[in-house]
Formats: structure tokens, sequence, C-alpha cells
């Protein structure tokens, strides 16, 4: 089957770290690309929830990711978006029954947007830009580093929402990992009450703005430090 | 369809059966832990409307009614809401100026997410305003602003079982 070569700008054609930190910092899909806002900022409203559709989509990303890339050759080239979409909702779906049946408690409060990563463009666009044009390592190091970079947005907005919603960080973190994880939590000092207006779908779009904002000024801040 | 497709079309479709093959896989490892946190959590929605720890066995159904003795009964139901079936589970007292809700929780629902959260908080907000409302009370109840057609259907839902006939005769287990 015949495919057009991937784009051979950096970082994707350059060394495996260089792919690996692409998806991170470069290309990092939440905060550069803008992509997977839905579930973004629907989930974020604590770390443990955050945490758990970032561990869900890189479950999906990484699976579909590398399927797709060994599957390179032999799906067709007519049917290759229905056959990507196939396999990411296959990964999808086992997310969605592995966390029903061993993390029922944040199944039930996040169970929706576990089951909209199949729409998420993030993971369809890595597929087609480059899981099926590159072998499985490269693939596999791409698909780490895109879901190391979603993960790195949701969990510091859901820590920030946290926060500033509910004056604690890691609550609930027996959820996800068990009654061992119930002291995690921590309380902000100075007996902070808590505005309520973070942990509600608002508070997601002005947080996320200011810290899309603060991470532009930085990038900004290091080109002028770096000069011409 | 030209010849040439015919290779692809069978690779796709040998990719659908090995997707369906390992979706039923993982649904079989799973299902019986599934089944455990479904029961479970049924179990502690029937202790939270009966006020006292029940298992799902000891409640004995007759047409959605079950008795709570001695002057309760267990009411269960499914109203058609705004994005799908909402399935409710309530507990009325039985008294001489008829049933009165007593607790309500909905065990499952597909509302929208945002709006209708109320429905996942029995204990505050507008599920918290229904103990005490008789049938009659119950179709005066203010809806919801923006879940106006989940919270009519569940308005009509609980209020059409409260005037159920048979309901102040339900029998008492031995």
């Amino acid at each position: 089957m015949s495919r057009t070569p991937a784009s051979t700008a950096a970082p994707d054609a350059g060394t495996p770290a260089g792919v690996l930190t692409a998806g991170v910092a470069a290309r990092n899909p939440a905060w550069i690309q803008l992509l997977g806002l839905c579930p973004l900022l629907a989930v974020s409203s604590s770390a443990v929830t955050a945490l758990a559709l970032a561990l869900a989509s890189a479950g999906v990303l990484v699976g579909s990711n590398v399927t797709i890339s060994m599957l390179r050759r032999l799906i067709p080239d007519f049917a290759r978006l229905p056959a990507f979409v196939l396999i990411v909702a296959t990964f999808t779906t086992c997310a969605v029954l592995l966390m029903e049946a061993y993390a029922f408690e944040l199944y039930l409060r996040i169970a929706l947007f576990v089951q909209i990563i199949v729409t998420n463009c993030m993971i369809l666009g890595r597929a087609e830009a480059f899981a099926s044009r590159r072998p499985v390592w490269p693939s596999l190091l791409d698909a780490l580093g895109t879901a190391a970079g979603f993960a790195l947005a949701l969990v510091s907005l859901g820590l920030v929402r946290e926060a500033v919603g509910r004056g604690t960080v890691f609550a609930d973190m027996d959820m996800l990992f068990g009654p061992g994880a119930a002291g995690w939590t921590m309380t902000l000092p100075g007996d902070w009450p808590g505005l309520l207006i973070a942990t509600l779908p608002p508070g997601a779009f002005i947080i996320a703005g200011l810290l899309l904002g603060l991470g532009n000024a930085a990038v900004r801040a290091r080109r002028r430090n770096a000069g011409p | 369809m030209s010849e040439r497709r015919w290779p692809g079309v069978l690779a796709f479709v040998g990719l659908t059966a090995a997707c369906a093959a390992v979706l039923a896989g993982v649904a079989a490892l799973t299902e019986a832990p599934i089944e455990e946190n479904r029961a479970r959590r049924f179990e502690q929605t029937l202790t939270a409307v009966t006020g006292s720890a029940r298992l799902a066995a000891d409640v004995v159904w007759q047409d959605d009614l079950a008795p709570l003795c001695p002057d309760r009964a267990l009411l269960r139901g499914t109203a058609a809401g705004y994005g799908g079936n909402i399935v409710w589970l309530a507990a009325a007292r039985l008294g001489d100026a008829g049933p009165v809700l007593e607790r309500v929780r909905i065990t499952a629902h597909q509302e929208t997410p945002g709006i209708a959260d109320f429905l996942d908080r029995p204990e505050s907000g507008w599920l918290a305003r229904l103990p005490g409302l008789g049938s009659a009370e119950l179709a005066a109840l203010d809806t919801v602003s923006g879940a106006t057609i989940t919270t009519r259907a569940l308005k009509r839902d609980l209020a059409r079982a409260l005037a159920r006939p048979g309901l102040d005769d339900l029998a008492c287990a031995p």
C-alpha cells in the first residue's frame, strides 16, 4: 500500500529521545496543540480523576499506536480511518471494562469521559500522522511521549483545581491505588476554605486559560533570552 | 468492487474479527468482578434507601413493590428521562394519609453530565426535597431549571408509583 512519507521536520524525524520528548513539550497535545480539551476540562476537577483519565488515555494511545504500526502494511489504504477507529475503540472498550472491574468508584465518576477517548483527536492524529507510517519502536516512543504530555497537562490542571477548589492535594487517591493511598491527602496550610468555582466547569476554563497563558509567557521569555 | 480491493477487504474483516476476539476475552476476564461491583453498589443503595443494612436477596419484590415491615414499602421504577432511562429506588412510609416518600436514590441514568449531577447527590439539591412528599405534593413540586424533562419524568413516575393501588395492602414477609 502506498503511503506518503512522514514529515521530516524535527522532532519526529530526530533521535528516539527527540521523539519521546516532543510529545511532552514542543508538541504537547493539550497545551500546544489544544487537542482532547473536552475530557481535559471535564475530568480535571481533582488530581485523582485527572490521573485516572491520563492512565486510561495512555493505555489506549500506546496500544493503538503499537497495533497500528504493526499492522500498517496490512491495513488497506481506502479503509484506514475505519480501521484506526476500530482499533482505538477496541482499546477504549478494554479500558472501560478494566476500570469498571478494578476501579469501580472511579468508573462511576469518569466513565463517560473514558468512553469518549475513542473520539479523542489526539489519538487518531498520532495514528494517522505517525504510527501508520513508522515502525513499532518509534511509534511506541511517540505514544509514550504524547501520553506523558497529555498526562502532564491533565494532572497539572487537576492539582491546581483541587488545591484552589477544595484546599487539598491528592485526595481520594485510594480510588486508584487502593486503601494504602488513603493517607496521601495533603491539606493546604492556613485553613483555605476552597473556592467552589475552581471545581466547576467555569473554573476549568478559567484555570486552563491561566495555565496556558503562563506557559506561553514562559516559552516567549525563553525565546527572548535565547536571543536571535 | 475492483478485484484489487479484495485483499484489503479481507484484511479489514480479519482485523474486525481480531478486535472482537480481544473484546470477548477482556469481557470474559472482567465479567465476574464487574458483576460483584454492581451487586455491592446495589446493596449500598438499598441500605441507603431503607436506612439499615440489607441484602438484595432479602427483598421480596412483587411487581416493583416490596414490603418493609412494619409500615414501610420499597418501590422501584424507571422514568424516561432526557438522555435515556432513569432507574430509581425509593422507600415510602405507609400511613392513614397515604404513602409518602422517605428516601429516593437514582441507581442508573444517562442524563447530561453537569446538568443532571444532582441525581448523584441525593443528600442535597432536588432529591433532598422529596422525602415527606406524597403523590399530590409531588405534582406541585418545582422542576429544576435546565433539567426540566429529567425532573418532570421522575416526579411523574414517583407519583404514579405512590398512587398505585395495593401499596397500602402490602403484606409483610413472615
